[in-house]
């Protein structure tokens, strides 16, 4: 489904990615891991096609499309999700009617009817009950005053509202208590399925014990410097990045 | 005397002036003295009059005006004045609806109370135009609510012009003790020159409420000078919310006095600009009396070249102990060559007051745009939403949902070039 090749990027004129390979093929889940500065985000931000991330070299292709020739908007209507890790707060944006056009977008793109408000409300109280999302919350303007809890419970409202065919999820673990973890977590493996991939970005590997990756990527200085199962992110958990990345402070 | 811009117009009207003919003739000598504001004065210095003063407008030919061209512009169960090219249209009005305690008067039946209410004494170089108003008054309503009477049904005063010329229009509200009601003005035009002078006056007795909603969306071509002369009595309280968005070059002035305890004054605004429009929004609060609040909220999204100003003043009298005014001035801007002025100032004369006042000009927010975006809004989608998002903090203060749907879907208009 998602086939990463060499990939090269920069901010601001400074390398980040340099030269990452991954093929993540349909039904798998892959997580990232990697301490701070390593590229993780970067990624993120670069398969979701965000402004000012710059491609040097490498490609990206997406069930056989090239990704990187696509604005951000295209790639979510067709089926790219990114979750943030700071959800944006949007001043006075009704968080219904913002979920609302989203959705119709996508449909738009699927050729889809368009859902009407009452069908989307429907839609809506199935997926935010998933999550325990209080209606009060979705009808409030995006994100705004929300704790970080409730926004990353809402991203992944989104994500289930929008079903996406693949979901790269950055951090969606931090500043999230356990119980809102183990909440999140169920909203993530509902969204699993054999036409579906997830790639999970994540500083911890405790995200991982509730949403169980099929492979463990090590991300150190911008490359992929180890991969294997989900064995592979216990070991991180214990003995920390050291044995990857020498120079790096412990986890 | 030399001959000012209008003097022949004013000529031309003597013939018509019955008994406010005194009225008009010290009015037309108080805005002789000055003539047309110049841009060296500070209240004026964005609006640049000259070509108003120089295209000389007749006063615009009447024409009648199908029904359907303002149907999409009703609100429902409203009592509703329809105004063609400055004269009340009697066939697209509805002014009959009977309500207890409301009189509603045209401006040529109501001579004894403009006799009585129209006051120029203190009319400065800045008020040269509402002098004006007071000597060239073509056609406006008088709107006279009773002690306590509560009128549910909205007022809505709706002016249209499709022929070139001017349109001199005053209206007078006069809201009792203890009564209240809701007030919309709305403007609109075709793609003619023409000019709009409008002078509102508003009184408010003690403990009354006034809803109030303004939107301006004049023709392209025009030229909208609007006035506001409100005093505010004791416990009277007027929450009023304004759109601009129409004309070439259009203002709106409001001079608000809060001359009794209690009362409070909240004012909203939002300009929406684009080509190379002008919209100029002028306050002045004047609090002279102890306890009292007034909270303005002004925003502005400007495209291309177009200019917003905001110049707030809020006065706070020796005497005005424990005022709370707090003055608001956002502004969007949507393109590089978009231009916001804000300039919200304070005079202060009591020790015990709480003021607040604050200005920003900004762009949309990148971060903003792409989480939008990453949820598979393009590019027009997610500037609407946001650019929605940004004002509708000011029209929230609509209470009534059918006029604030109005007014959204008027705004929604905007959006789509309309």
């Amino acid at each position: 489904m998602l086939e990463i090749k060499k990939l090269h990027a920069e901010i601001g004129g400074k390398e980040i990615l340099k030269g990452i390979d991954l093929t993540i093929n349909a039904g798998e889940v892959h997580a990232i891991m990697g301490p701070n500065g390593s590229g993780k985000s970067t990624l993120a931000y670069v398969l979701a096609g965000r402004e000012g991330y710059e491609v040097t070299e490498g490609s990206v292709t997406y069930q056989g499309k090239d990704l990187l020739d696509m604005e951000a908007d295209e790639r979510a209507r067709d089926g790219v999700f990114l979750g943030f890790q700071y959800p944006v707060e949007l001043p006075g944006v009704n968080g219904m009617t913002f979920l609302r056009t989203a959705a119709n977008a996508a449909r738009k793109h699927r050729g889809e009817p368009e859902l009407d408000g009452i069908d989307f409300l429907k839609l809506l109280r199935e997926k935010a009950a998933l999550l325990e999302m209080d209606d009060a919350l979705l009808k409030r303007a995006v994100n705004v005053g929300f704790s970080g809890g409730e926004k990353k419970r809402n991203e992944i409202t989104q994500m289930a509202v929008l079903d996406p065919t693949l979901m790269v999820l950055d951090e969606t673990d931090s500043g999230l208590d356990i119980d809102a973890l183990k909440v999140v977590s169920k909203g993530i493996n509902a969204l699993r399925g054999p036409e579906k991939a997830t790639l999970l970005v994540t500083h911890y590997q405790r995200l991982l014990t509730y949403v169980e990756p099929d492979f463990v990527h090590v991300l150190a200085k911008g490359r992929i410097v180890a991969s294997g199962g989900k064995e592979l992110a216990l070991e991180l958990e214990r003995d920390g990045y050291a044995n990857y990345v020498p120079e790096a402070e412990a986890a | 005397m030399s001959i000012v811009p209008y003097q022949e117009q004013f000529e031309a009207l003597k013939p018509e002036f019955g008994a406010l003919a005194p009225l008009r003739e010290a009015a037309f000598a108080r805005y002789a003295e000055h003539g047309f504001p110049a841009q060296a004065r500070e209240a004026w210095r964005y609006t640049k009059l000259s070509p108003i003063a120089n295209a000389g407008f007749a006063p615009a030919e009447p024409a009648s005006l199908p029904a359907s061209d303002i149907a999409a512009h009703l609100i429902p169960d409203a009592i509703t004045l329809v105004f063609v090219n400055g004269r009340l249209d009697d066939a697209l009005s509805n002014i009959d609806q009977a309500e207890t305690g409301l009189s509603i008067k045209r401006l040529n039946e109501a001579g004894d109370i403009l006799n009585d209410a129209l006051d120029l004494s203190s009319a400065g170089p800045d008020d040269a135009l509402v002098a004006l108003n007071a000597a060239l008054m073509q056609d406006g309503a008088v709107i006279e609510i009773a002690e306590d009477a509560h009128i549910d049904a909205p007022i809505h005063l709706l002016f249209f012009t499709n022929r070139p010329g001017m349109s001199q229009i005053r209206n007078l509200i006069r809201v009792g003790a203890g009564a209240r009601a809701t007030v919309v003005e709305s403007y609109f035009g075709n793609r003619e020159t023409y000019w709009t002078n409008v002078v509102n006056q508003i009184d408010l007795g003690d403990g009354a409420h006034l809803e109030h909603a303004r939107s301006q969306e004049e023709g392209v071509n025009a030229f909208h000078i609007g006035a506001m002369q409100m005093t505010l009595s004791a416990d009277a309280s007027f929450n009023g919310v304004s759109v601009m968005r129409g004309g070439s070059l259009a203002r709106n002035e409001v001079q608000v006095t809060v001359s009794g305890e209690g009362a409070d004054c909240k004012l909203a605004g939002v300009s929406l600009g684009r080509g190379k429009q002008l919209l100029d929004s002028i306050t002045r609060f004047d609090h002279a009396v102890p306890n009292t609040t007034s909270d303005q909220l002004f925003k502005s999204v400007m495209d291309d070249g177009s200019h917003a100003v905001y110049q707030g003043k809020v006065i706070v009298r020796q005497d005005a102990q424990h005022t709370d005014a707090t003055q608001a001035n956002h502004n969007l801007l949507l393109a590089r060559t978009a231009q916001a002025s804000s300039k919200p100032e304070l005079e202060i004369f009591a020790d015990d007051v709480k003021c607040a006042h604050g200005a920003t000009v900004g762009e949309l927010d990148d971060s903003m745009m792409f989480y939008l975006k990453s949820r598979g809004l393009d590019e027009d989608a997610a500037q609407k939403l946001l650019i929605d998002g940004f004002i509708s903090e000011v029209l929230e203060r609509i209470p009534s949902p059918e006029i604030r749907d109005l007014f959204l879907t008027d705004i929604g208009g905007w959006r789509l070039g309309g």
